[in-house]
């Protein structure tokens, strides 16, 4: 897929809550040893956080970055599976709270992982088309995992939203082109009115999260005449340490081009933020002409694949708000009692 | 307070909407409806700066229905950038690591209270600057 | 304008009455004002009833028409008052104005609160609820932040101790030992004080008053019916009422407390007196800071005196100024909208030397002062003994 008008990202932001819980202390917990947990800690969104107000957050930081004003804003699109309500729009709240409303396309995003991706691909279409100026995609989740699961080790919260517009010399990065592969895949789910999701073990590994992310990269690689050797960063979406350097085996790609943008290991699977947080931190060490990979992966399942080229705007709009290592190295550190009552778990 | 008496709040809360009289300058937050200087009612909507200092706080202990989750929280003075004071909880500190003089930064966040149908609640709060 | 006088007075003791309703409590303090004036309630010209927290608490609003109602008077007039806590003196205030002006001769003002009924966390929200609640709800700021905040300045202003500031419980709890009707008749120690938790820091629970219940009812009329009936009575020398910027945050000095020195200005003017010609004070102390800024703000002492004036003591019985005579709001205690009503009977029983062991002696002239929201409302009721 690509744009018939360049059209590329001119604002940037990520918040991640400021508490953390290691994950040797789920383990302690639940009694499991310590030598092969998935990642070190993972981001736990306070008690008065949610995936609105991560949105809100990172949503500010990226109109900071982009130099807009916020009622020049066209769409506000909100990527996330911890919606606070089942039925009542986030967007609708981030679109208010940032000054973006009333004259605002603002809608939510759905498909696991990867619904902030897909709100990219719709803003891309938005600003290509030119039915709006700037366009907004948000990826944000506080991700549950059920107490003693496997998933409650690494789900976490956080999330990065990016502002869209054609490519200018405001561009940070424009796009080449976007390439979705999606199957009816059941690896993971979360049925309506369940409190935790349900998954498939390892499942969800090679017909699913490889099968859909390489596919996808691949495509788009076809699809641009490009090889895995023009990138100089790739960034997937991180579920845990291993898979995305797997992926990138898969693929060719060398681990030290995946690495800048991996952060999972310090803030866990911040589910719709997680390949957003990753591009973020790939943006605040990028140089202007740096190719980036961008694959995302969302259960159920599909994968959304991006190429970016880095342009000159990043050099001075990367300082303009602060950096993903500024989040990785804000951090509190919480026992699982207080997890347990920060993230609702105790029954009251 | 019924959801309409919420929404109705919604700019100030979400935003820091105040307003500044046209007359004699004053600026008010949350916004008045008359000035309470000089009496004018030409008031005119202001964006408040987004940063401050934190003046004078306290750690409040008591507190209302549903806060059982957040105490001790921290309630604050905020003196923004352009001298407009608000009070309002200061969110993301330890209640010893709190201090006079702190940079501090809007930041919207969800409170312990619910509306009817369990309508969220969002109000502005303030947070150490990052970075 | 005529001279008004305070006839009788009737009370229940401030506790958590869990038999009794604001129609007991009500009625109780209604009868006994009427009883001891040997007066029926049918000769009332009008009810001035004073309350904060019906509405909030029991669901129950048009107050003094359901309470007229259950002492049987149909035909007479009755209002509410509601002004938080400054609710009871505002309610003497608006009687007082009645009568001086010649609408109504006799009239009975009740204050009456049950605060018991609401769980300690729903009291922080009524309390709070005095507050503009467009602003203040769904905040999680509450009276006792606020209160935190005015207690933080008043120790940085005048490099205060909170032990001594404390010192205002301590008088309160001493005075309330030997007060029948008192809801924490028990000495209170600085150590203690300390020792409790936090409110909202610094204030300490024990420098607050708790929860309570009570009624307290006085009867005025002109001071001519009160000599032609032959009843011991007091003259309500003034009655002034101030008002400030409603949230104290919004004040540009968080401690100057307009309006607690205005409504005292112009009271002592009416009056004709000085504060040092007051022979006791009954002072709105719902913090203990708040006792010692309304020591100052009140002309007893200099800014920033008034812990000395606590620490010389005084302020106790047997000082030079006695204040809270019978334990004031943390010991007598401080149902919300009677406490105004509470502060009057005991002005009442110092200038008819009924105070029994609490007398001050040869008291003459006494003050209290009343108010809601950090002195938002201020009412400065001045009671003196007839000549």
């Amino acid at each position: 897929m690509r744009p018939d008008d360049d059209v590329g990202i001119i604002g940037y932001g990520v918040y991640v809550p400021v508490y953390r819980i290691r994950t040797a202390e789920i383990a302690r917990v639940w009694g499991k040893l310590n030598d092969d947990l998935p990642v070190e800690e993972k981001a736990v969104a306070g008690p008065d956080e949610d995936a609105v107000t991560i949105a809100i957050e990172a949503a500010r930081y990226a109109i900071r970055r982009a130099g807009i004003r916020p009622d020049e804003i066209g769409a506000v699109y909100v990527g996330t599976e911890s919606k606070p309500y089942a039925v009542k729009p986030c967007s609708t709240i981030v679109a208010e709270a940032i000054g973006a409303t009333p004259n605002v396309l603002a809608a939510d995003y759905e498909f696991a992982c990867k619904a902030g991706t897909e709100a990219f691909q719709a803003s891309i279409g938005l600003v290509a088309s030119g039915m709006v100026e700037y366009a907004m995609a948000i990826g944000v989740d506080t991700a549950q995992g059920r107490p003693a699961d496997a998933l409650e080790y690494t789900a976490g919260s956080g999330g990065g939203a990016f502002i869209f517009a054609k490519k200018s010399h405001e561009t940070i990065a424009y796009v080449e082109g976007s390439y979705s592969f999606v199957t009816d895949t059941p690896d993971f789910w979360r049925r309506d009115g369940d409190r935790y999701p349900y998954h498939m073990g390892r499942f969800t590994g090679e017909p699913a999260y490889f099968r859909h992310t390489v596919m996808a990269a691949k495509s788009l690689m076809a699809e641009l005449g490009l090889r895995p050797s023009d990138f100089d960063y790739a960034v997937f979406h991180q579920p845990n340490c291993k898979f995305p350097l797997k992926a990138a085996r898969y693929l060719g790609i060398p681990e030290e081009k995946v690495k800048p943008g991996l952060v999972c290991s310090m803030i866990g699977n911040t589910y719709s933020g997680s390949s957003m947080i990753g591009l973020a931190a790939v943006l605040d060490v990028a140089k202007p002409g740096d190719r980036i990979l961008l694959v995302s992966y969302g259960s159920g399942a599909g994968s959304d694949a991006f190429s970016f080229v880095v342009q000159d705007a990043i050099e001075e709009k990367r300082d303009r708000a602060p950096k993903v290592s500024a989040f990785l190295s804000r951090r509190k550190e919480i026992d699982y009692s207080m997890y347990a009552k920060f993230r609702n778990k105790i029954l009251m | 307070m019924v959801t309409s008496a919420y929404w109705r709040t919604r700019l100030h809360r979400y935003r820091l909407v105040g307003n500044r009289c046209a007359v004699c300058g004053k600026a008010f937050f949350p916004p008045r409806l008359v000035c309470s200087y000089c009496g004018s009612t030409k008031l005119e909507e202001c964006k408040l700066p987004e940063r401050g200092r934190l003046v004078e706080y306290t750690v409040v202990y008591s507190a209302p229905k549903g806060y059982d989750v957040v105490v001790p929280y921290v309630v604050g003075i905020v003196e923004l950038e352009n001298g407009v004071r608000v009070v309002a909880q200061i969110t993301d500190v330890d209640v010893n690591e709190v201090k006079e003089g702190m940079e501090v930064e809007l930041t919207i966040r969800k409170l312990p209270e619910q509306l009817e149908g369990g309508m969220i609640c969002y109000t502005y709060k303030f947070r150490p600057v990052i970075g | 304008m005529r001279d008004v006088a305070v006839i009788s007075v009737g009370y229940t003791r401030v506790s958590e009455h869990w038999e009794k309703s604001l129609k007991g409590l009500f009625v109780e303090a209604s009868l006994k004002a009427l009883e001891s004036a040997g007066l029926s309630a049918r000769s009332l010209d009008g009810v001035y009833v004073a309350n904060a927290l019906s509405g909030y608490i029991q669901g129950q609003t048009n107050l003094a028409n359901v309470l007229a109602d259950s002492l049987g008077l149909y035909d007479k007039f009755a209002i509410s008052i509601d002004a938080g806590g400054a609710s009871g003196a505002l309610a003497i205030h608006e009687a007082y104005m009645d009568v001086a002006h010649g609408i109504r001769d006799l009239v009975l003002v009740c204050g009456v609160e049950k605060m018991s009924e609401a769980s300690p966390q729903d009291v922080v929200s009524a309390l709070t609820s005095a507050q503009d609640q467009e602003q203040f709800k769904y905040t999680g700021i509450t009276v006792h932040s606020l209160a935190a905040l005015i207690y933080k300045a008043y120790l940085k202003r005048y490099k205060a101790r909170q032990e001594d500031v404390a010192l205002m419980s301590v008088v309160d709890h001493e005075h309330a030992l030997t007060c029948s009707h008192a809801q924490y008749p028990f000495k209170l120690s600085v150590e203690a004080i300390m020792d409790s938790a936090f409110l909202a820091e610094p204030v300490r629970v024990l420098e607050a008053p708790s929860p309570g219940d009570g009624a307290a009812a006085i009867i005025m009329c002109p001071h001519e019916m009160a000599k032609e009936l032959g009843l011991p009575h007091v003259r309500v020398a003034a009655s002034e009422v101030a008002r400030d910027r409603i949230n104290p945050m919004e004040r540009e000095d968080l401690l100057a407390m307009r309006a607690l020195v205005e409504a005292s200005r112009r009271a002592y003017e009416k009056a004709k007196v000085k504060p040092s010609d007051l022979s006791f004070a009954e002072l709105y102390d719902d913090y203990s800071v708040m006792g010692v800024i309304a020591l100052e703000r009140l002309g007893l002492c200099d800014p920033g005196g008034g812990v000395e004036l606590l620490k010389r003591g005084e302020v106790t019985l047997k000082g030079s100024v006695p204040v809270n005579t019978f334990g004031g709001l943390k010991a007598r205690g401080a149902p919300l909208g009677a406490v105004g009503v509470y502060q009057a009977v005991e002005a009442f029983l110092q200038l008819t030397n009924n105070a029994g062991q609490n007398q001050v002696k040869g008291a003459r002239v006494g003050l209290t002062h009343t108010s809601c929201g950090f002195n938002s409302v201020v009412v400065i009721n001045l009671f003196e003994v007839c000549c």
